[in-house]
């Protein structure tokens, strides 16, 4: 045995120490669960928390006879293929969407950007994709399309700092070659004033068994405004005195912003100099371990609402803001989500933090 | 699979799985949790296997498949690597080996990693990664020149 495959082995045994009746009792939980279903295209998180934005995303109905191209008439076709996502259907129902209508091919793919919908927090893009290549869509594979969506500056000079966005099609039950795609897109971008680039740059096959990828990049670009109250308004609110001692640093509540969707709380934190970075100023070395301090403590958080109590669906990973272009410069952030709350009618929302309460909204009676 | 397939499949490549993952995304946590996804897939998977090595073959493939998609997921930027965090040699009584390769570009350590720690060959790590045989030459001739760089000789795989 060389040496490297010796070390390797000896890492192995030590840090994955899973026995093969735990693993078994893992993936049996799991398959009960459904939880290896990766129709929804986000990866299975743990107690640290992922990226989920399952409550946003968009659900597709299933066997539901639909235009061939396009979602036909708006709001009938829309509900058709989305109706079982009773909040973007609510959304589209108050009138909601803004009709895109460009169409950019490349000979292989023809992608129409259809409409943009959603919230200001969780605006959704609708794509139909035409596939012209037989052998890519005679087998049961799973389209995905990859977009940067921004504005064209940052696009030109920092999209490399940026993830594009991505998102599961499904196949049209009529055309085989057409995919519906409803990706969802950054409400930073989506919300200024001016033009917005959606820039496709990667289409994506995945066949089952998951062993196979294609990859095809492509380059299509789709200049829009956000045509106006296509997006339902949220309702934000910004504090500047709000401190939350957590368990390794304090935390100042920045932003809350409650939406259709969810209700999301922003907090900024200093790392350097804190006892948990134990002198370390590269944030990189520290992510884990603060990560870690931000979900257990966060985890009993509870957002009270006239008195009724809401649990956290989720807490997020940090960013910081290296330029100050948020914070302040080199200041880092993490999130935590709970459900959609009616923040017009309610009278009192308050967030209950490591036993204290912080007062959010408070109507005077 | 059955429960005692399954845990035949466990015990034989657990560490593969692990070790190629662990190379992908060079972190101990995020690799247990992508391993344990990896063999959750295999338990939910309803195909055929032909042999122990397709069923090898097959796990190698989902594992890398499902590192490509975390890392898109973990808001990384695109066409970059992971940061590593090299394993404290006080932990782990080794040469230095697993740190040098690890700290390899992306593109040189999995090819280098299938290569020492699985014995594929070039056609086989060519098949596995979807690359042509002669890119798999290249990748791993330039991941041994910069490993031959960095190890001393006595270290040397």
């Amino acid at each position: 045995m060389n040496k490297y495959k010796s070390a390797m082995d000896t890492i192995c045994d030590n840090e994955f120490a899973v026995t093969g009746a735990e693993m078994l009792g893992i993936a049996k939980s799991a398959s009960l669960q459904g939880e290896i279903d990766t129709v929804k295209g986000v990866h299975r998180g743990r107690a640290a928390g992922k990226v989920l934005w399952i409550a946003a995303a968009c659900m597709l109905v299933f066997g539901t006879t639909v235009s061939a191209m396009g979602y036909g008439p708006f709001g009938e076709g829309f509900r058709r293929f989305f109706g079982n996502d009773p909040v973007t259907a609510s959304i589209i129902e108050e009138g909601h969407y803004g009709q895109i209508g460009q169409s950019v091919t490349d000979g292989i793919f023809t992608v129409d950007f259809v409409s943009v919908t959603g919230d200001a927090m969780y605006p959704k893009l609708l794509f139909d994709v035409t596939v012209n290549d037989e052998a890519l869509t005679s087998m049961n594979s799973r389209l995905r399309l990859f977009a940067y969506v921004m504005d064209e500056d940052t696009y030109r000079d920092r999209r490399d700092q940026y993830v594009m966005w991505n998102a599961y099609g499904q196949k049209d039950p009529d055309v085989a070659s057409l995919y519906h795609v409803c990706m969802d897109g950054p409400g930073y971008f989506l919300t200024k004033d001016g033009e917005v680039l959606a820039s496709i740059e990667k289409i994506s096959f995945e066949f089952p068994g998951y062993e196979e990828i294609y990859e095809y990049d492509v380059d299509m670009e789709y200049r829009f405004s956000v045509p106006d109250s296509a997006l339902k308004e949220t309702y934000i609110q910004y504090y500047d005195n709000m401190t939350i001692p957590g368990f390794h640093t304090d935390y100042d509540l920045y932003r809350a912003e409650f939406g259709a969707y969810d209700s999301v709380l922003v907090v900024t934190y200093d790392y350097i100099g804190t006892e948990l970075a134990d002198g370390r100023t590269d944030f990189e070395e520290v992510r884990n371990l603060f990560d870690s301090s931000w979900q257990d403590f966060s985890g009993h958080f509870v957002l009270s609402v006239d008195g009724e109590e809401y649990a956290p669906l989720e807490s997020g990973w940090s960013w910081c803001d290296e330029e100050g272009t948020f914070f302040e410069p080199g200041r880092c952030s993490a999130w935590i989500r709970f459900p959609s709350i009616d923040h017009g009618s309610a009278e009192s929302i308050k967030l209950i933090a490591g036993g204290q309460e912080y007062v959010l909204k408070q109507e005077i009676q | 699979m059955s429960d005692e397939e399954f845990l035949t499949a466990y015990g034989e490549n657990k560490n593969t799985v692990y070790s190629v993952i662990l190379n992908y995304v060079r972190n101990a946590d995020d690799a247990s949790e992508l391993t344990q996804d990896t063999f959750m897939k295999l338990y939910g998977y309803e195909g055929e296997f032909d042999s122990d090595e397709h069923i090898k073959a097959w796990l190698i493939r989902v594992a890398i498949n499902g590192c490509k998609n975390f890392v898109r997921s973990r808001k990384h930027p695109p066409g970059s690597d992971v940061s590593y965090e090299p394993f404290s040699e006080d932990k782990y009584e080794f040469d230095e080996i697993v740190n040098k390769v690890m700290a390899l570009p992306e593109k040189y350590r999995i090819p280098v990693h299938l290569f020492y720690y699985e014995e594929y060959s070039i056609p086989e790590i060519a098949s596995i990664l979807g690359l042509s045989e002669a890119a798999v030459k290249t990748r791993l001739k330039r991941g041994r020149d910069k490993l031959r760089e960095s190890l001393r000789k006595e270290d040397w795989i």
